[in-house]
């Protein structure tokens, strides 16, 4: 029986693109079921292994009209035992402005952060470190995930601020590497760059891990 | 290879239930991801 991921999908904040990368890395491996901003039935974490929350375009304020609904039942899902896993807008939202579902860590801008090899939020290939071995993953504006709260480090940006990260039932990323070959090619300046589902594997292995937990 | 849905959702027109219970139902046939449009 695969474990089945609650997949948050809301246009474009958290897009299609990101939730359809996703369920391709992750589809041969995990069931997935979709919620949006309208309100869940009583029963609909029940069997939920996991919930995803992708990222996309936009304020990560957003959180306040599209979770309205539903914030309260994914914090208790998380609470219970559930796991989180936030990629990019995902990740931020699991910060104490948002979910709060983290002890002493918050999701910071990394282009906001000291020493960070970038300035600016567009779409780009971003020097990373994953476990270890020296990669380049696409960045759109992604988080960098601070504080003195108890976590693994999976990887990091190039300033070595922690960019993916567990802490507990809760996996983060700032970066996509649940992105697509047409996210590459949809950028003149990332054209040759894509990774050949190379990253597909990191985030399965990465969600594997979180299942373990 | 096993066969892609592509599956539209437009939630509460075309219901986040209703796509749930598509890929519910169709996993156990060996399709094993869907595109989902909101």
């Amino acid at each position: 029986m695969k474990p089945t991921i609650a997949l948050f999908i809301a246009d474009p904040k958290c897009s299609v693109q990101s939730g359809n990368g996703i369920m391709k890395a992750l589809g041969e491996h995990y069931n997935f079921k979709i919620f949006s901003k309208n309100e869940l039935e009583y029963n609909f974490f029940d069997g939920v292994d996991m919930i995803a929350v992708p990222g996309g375009f936009g304020d990560s304020n957003s959180y306040d009209n599209l979770l309205k609904h539903n914030a309260d039942r994914v914090r208790e899902f998380v609470a219970q035992g559930g796991r989180y896993l936030g990629i990019c807008m995902g990740a931020y939202w699991a910060g104490k402005h948002y979910f709060n579902i983290l002890n002493n860590i918050d999701a910071y801008q990394y282009i906001k952060r000291p020493n960070t090899d970038t300035r600016r939020p567009h779409a780009k290939s971003i020097a990373i470190t994953w476990q270890g071995h020296a990669d380049q993953m696409f960045f759109y504006d992604g988080c960098a995930l601070i504080g003195h709260g108890q976590k693994q480090v999976i990887a990091t940006y190039a300033n070595g601020d922690p960019m993916a990260i567990m802490q507990g039932r809760v996996g983060l990323i700032g970066c996509h590497p649940e992105s697509e070959q047409f996210w590459y090619d949809s950028y003149s300046w990332l054209k040759g760059k894509y990774h050949n589902g190379a990253h597909h594997t990191l985030l399965l292995n990465f969600v594997d891990q979180l299942m373990a937990q | 290879m096993k066969p892609t849905i592509a599956l539209f959702i437009a939630d509460p027109k075309c219901s986040v239930q209703s796509g749930n219970g598509i890929m519910k139902a169709l996993y156990s046939n060996e399709t094993y991801y869907c595109f989902v449009y909101c």
